[in-house]
């Protein structure tokens, strides 16, 4: 039986998964180069969003509201709105 | 004078920021500086299609939660980037379950709210879901559109989207493995430079 395309949409997801896992050092670099960034520098832009929490940096908007990173582990755990 | 000392006061980016799950895993060792810029490039792949809410940087940081917490263990000799990287998979995979299952129990919900009975209920439904079928052909235009103008990478695409092997791409559309090869790295720049780039948390 076919695959729907969600299934083969996941599928190819998968491959280039594998594409960026296999990535050598010197090509993450040189793309990172294309894009202006160096990620030798401390603080560098390509790290934001990964060692360095944007929006946390900035705190809730709301001092009565939960930290930003319990709201992320809540959308992930919880039932999604229908 | 006294004003422009407060404003230095309010201007002052706190000297500590909050440390991510990615930075407490960089400070224990188990993963690279490079291994994050992985990960981030693999986030965002699999963050597409989520909705606007769950973004990349929180696959990324679930997933190292998961690990620093205990209850994602990485199997002996597995790397831990191909590890995280497959639970990213599995947490958009249970993102998407949960959603079905919503979405499923949606008739039975609003057959208890009708009392004339109309509702049609589809909810034990087990055939493909159209909309995520829908956001899967969406997607697939979207990393299309990634590769636009480069015809190899476009069939490379194509084949992997049908499952086919390597050999049975390059028969298919009559490649080399050297052309074969440069294609795919080719490919890996491109997916690297849209995973590395600044930008929100959600695409």
């Amino acid at each position: 039986m076919k695959a729907d395309n969600a299934e083969r949409f996941e599928r190819l997801l998968a491959a280039l998964e594998q594409e960026l896992i296999a990535a050598q050092d010197e090509e993450i670099l040189a793309a990172a180069g294309d894009l202006g960034m160096n990620p030798a520098m401390k603080g560098s832009a390509a790290f934001f969003g990964v060692t360095v929490d944007l929006r946390a940096k900035f705190g809730p908007s709301d001092p009565g509201q939960p930290a930003e990173k319990e709201g992320i582990r809540r959308r992930l755990k919880d039932d999604p709105s229908p | 004078m006294r004003g422009r000392g407060k404003l230095k006061h309010i201007m002052q980016v706190p000297r500590e920021l909050p440390k991510t799950p990615a930075a407490q895993a960089l400070a224990l060792q188990l993963v690279t500086e490079m291994d994050l810029l992985r990960l981030k490039a693999v986030a965002r792949l699999h963050a597409r299609g989520l909705p606007p809410e769950v973004g990349w940087t929180d696959l990324l940081q679930e997933a190292i939660t998961r690990v620093l917490d205990g209850s994602r263990k990485c199997p002996e000799g597995l790397p831990m980037v191909a590890f995280l990287a497959g639970v990213m998979r599995s947490i958009r995979t249970e993102h998407y379950r949960r959603a079905r299952r919503v979405g499923a129990r949606l008739p039975y919900m609003l057959a208890e709210l009708d009392p004339a009975g109309d509702v049609d209920n589809e909810a034990g439904d087990p055939s493909p879901d159209p909309e995520r079928s829908l956001i899967a052909m969406q997607q697939l235009a979207e990393i299309d559109r990634l590769f636009a103008g480069d015809l190899r990478a476009l069939q490379i695409i194509e084949g992997l989207f049908e499952g086919w092997s390597p050999e049975q791409i390059r028969a298919r559309y009559d490649m080399s493995k050297t052309e074969y090869d440069s294609t795919r790295r080719r490919m890996r720049r491109v997916l690297l430079r849209e995973g590395l780039r600044s930008g929100g948390h959600e695409s």
